[in-house]
């Protein structure tokens, strides 16, 4: 008992031997003013922009960010609750710019955007913390996009490539699937060697929830962080959500790993700015959002990257999610991310009102780089197949206003209505690329041509079952080797002896 | 124009710059009327707090209170005056002195935005959290 007794006293004796005191001098400052979670204050004189400051009081500490360094005053947002801190609360400067922990620890949880559990599992021990905000690698450390995403989303792989590194938009209006593009991305990525992180801003909870389920469902949590700032948060910690989610994107591309990071959405993120802009003082300009909103999102995106060898050869590929309020692309913020992102994919209302979902406008749906990432199979029949539907709806607008039409046209709008029919995919299924490839050459080739425009969805579904069994071999042969004769022979052959069962 | 209590001040000091005894009283009395011909009376207590910052920060004064848990001897207090001059580079310190028995030891000093946290109570909370981890 005496030996357990003095071996604590002796450790007690060494750490206080080796504890050294923080240095005395601290930079202090007192709240004049605070509310809507700003607060303006005097003293803190030699604080830095974005540095965190602490407010102590009885119920413990809430910490602030600086935004505004004004002649003789500070102007700071609070990150959580600000009903505690009153005129003349006293403020302690840190010498640190906003942080928040990274790690291992945070796949398959819920966090905040400073990084504290959500999900009721307990905290999460993190020892390493990376900023918030960083300067985006520069050129001497990146490569082009040579590695694709792949999404599961067959009009998606086929006509809007996702290389990894990219920056892909998805905009259209609300309640069209934009959230479910991203969520089925998500799901694909198992087993392809990607970590996910959704950063979810603005977002009702239980939307949230109910997407936790499905990925947990669909095993997807494993490689997947949520980082939740609802839409009962305050503005502040809105504002610093992407940023915080890039930051934990960041600690795995340091270990050369591909990240893709969804923000959903980043309109709802310039009108929490907007309000904190305003809330500062801040002039307003075009739509009341202030002169830096363009800042604002560049500077978020532009971290997404294909590092070279040299610098870890990791990715980061963000899919920035836009809402558009009643199609209207050409609105402030929109085009400030279209000029951006490297492509976008545009989800129209009437298109997914008729039924065709995801509701993938392919007219105005680009991708700037995604093609030099994709598998050559894929790309060998993608490129035929988009010019067939181009086609397909060059004729459909013009074969409405006329009966009478040649044999070559009827059989290309016959084709195009096939084509149309594969492009439709229900939720939470994404399919292989080797399958993917399998279905467009059967559409360009023909061989859906003589079943009926209503039974291609049911052609389609047994193809795959067909495949998974008798065609094994094949369906590995279309990623892996070249796109050659032989292969397509041994595709056509799988293809005929399919529709020989169905007789 | 709206005239803040700032301004008064600044133009309250530049009107005194270099004036010496007699010379003062007729200009602060034509300020005092200048405020009430403004209608600005109220800002008052501003203005004067104003000045008086702004009287210190010309002439590099520097206020400071000073935290310990017991009376400080003279001995002490000079040799804090000459650490603080020495400290904040300022010509003059007016020192404000303050009992209070939570800090258990050591002292608490306060100059402008800068605390110097000397007290026991701090480095027995930072020990402990230190310990704990």
């Amino acid at each position: 008992m005496a030996t357990t007794k003095d071996f604590i006293i002796e450790q007690i004796k060494k750490s206080i031997a080796a504890h050294e005191t923080s240095s005395p001098a601290k930079n202090m400052g007192k709240v004049i003013s605070v509310g809507d979670g700003i607060v303006k204050l005097s003293g803190l004189s030699n604080v830095a922009m974005s540095e965190m400051i602490e407010f102590k009081n009885k119920k413990g500490s809430v910490r602030g960010v600086v935004l505004n360094l004004e002649e003789d005053s500070v102007g700071a947002i609070i990150l959580g609750d600000y009903f505690e801190i009153k005129e003349g609360d006293e403020a302690t400067a840190s010498g640190r710019i906003l942080e928040v922990p990274v790690g291992e620890a945070m796949i398959g949880r819920v966090i905040d955007p400073l990084g504290e559990a959500l999900d009721g599992k307990g905290t999460i021990e993190a020892r390493t913390f990376y900023p918030i905000e960083k300067i985006a690698p520069g050129v001497i450390a990146r490569q082009s996009v040579n590695q694709p995403v792949q999404t599961g989303i067959k009009a998606i792989d086929a006509m809007i490539p996702i290389g990894r590194g990219q920056r892909e938009l998805i905009i259209g209006d609300r309640q069209i699937g934009k959230t479910a593009i991203a969520i089925d991305t998500i799901i694909n990525q198992k087993g392809q060697n990607m970590k996910c992180v959704y950063v979810a801003i603005g977002q009702k909870e239980s939307k949230i929830a109910s997407i936790v389920a499905r990925l947990k469902k669909h095993g997807a949590m494993d490689y997947t962080t949520i980082v939740l700032a609802s839409a009962s948060d305050p503005a502040s910690l809105l504002y610093i959500a992407p940023y915080a989610g890039t930051a934990l994107a960041e600690y795995f591309l340091d270990k050369g790993e591909d990240v893709l990071i969804i923000y959903d959405d980043l309109s709802k993120h310039a009108v929490a700015y907007r309000e904190i802009s305003l809330l500062l003082r801040r002039p307003p300009g075009r739509e009341a959002y202030p002169g830096d909103v363009f800042y604002l999102h560049s500077r978020l995106l532009e971290r997404a990257c294909r590092l070279n060898k040299e610098h870890g050869g990791g990715s980061i590929t963000a899919l920035p999610i836009i809402e558009t309020q009643a199609g209207d692309v050409s609105a402030y913020i929109p085009t400030n991310v279209i000029s951006i992102t490297d492509g976008q994919i545009y989800l129209e209302p009437d298109s997914f009102y008729k039924g065709n979902r995801p509701a993938i406008n392919a007219g105005l749906s680009v991708s700037r780089v995604g093609s030099s990432a994709q598998v050559k199979a894929m790309k060998k029949v993608a490129g035929k197949m988009r010019l067939e539907a181009a086609q397909y709806r060059e004729l459909a607008a013009f074969a409405q206003f006329g009966s009478d039409l040649d044999a070559e046209t009827k059989a290309k709008l016959e084709r195009g209505k096939r084509l149309s029919e594969i492009l439709k995919q229900d939720q939470y299924s994404p399919l292989s690329v080797a399958n993917q490839i399998l279905i467009f050459y059967a559409v360009i080739n023909g061989f859906v041509d003589d079943v009926a425009v209503e039974d291609v969805i049911q052609f389609e579904k047994g193809l795959h079952q067909y495949a998974e069994t008798a065609g094994k071999e094949t369906l590995r042969h279309i990623v892996t080797s070249e796109f050659n004769e032989e292969l397509e022979n041994k595709m056509k052959a799988l293809l005929s002896d399919y529709k020989s069962t169905l007789q | 124009m709206r005239i803040t209590p700032k301004l008064y001040a600044t133009g309250l000091l530049q009107a005194l710059h270099n004036k010496q005894g007699a010379e003062i009283a007729p200009i602060i009395d034509a300020f005092v009327a200048l405020l009430a011909k403004n209608n600005d009376t109220a800002k008052a207590d501003k203005v004067i707090a104003a000045f008086s910052a702004l009287w210190n920060k010309e002439h590099k004064i520097i206020t400071s209170e000073i935290t310990t848990a017991k009376k400080l001897g003279n001995d002490t207090r000079d040799s804090l005056e000459a650490f603080l001059l020495k400290q904040s580079g300022a010509r003059a310190v007016e020192i404000q002195e303050k009992i209070d028995g939570d800090v258990l030891g050591g002292m608490v000093i306060r100059y402008e935005d800068t605390v110097l946290d000397y007290s026991v109570k701090t480095k027995i909370s930072d020990l402990i959290s230190a310990i704990k981890q």
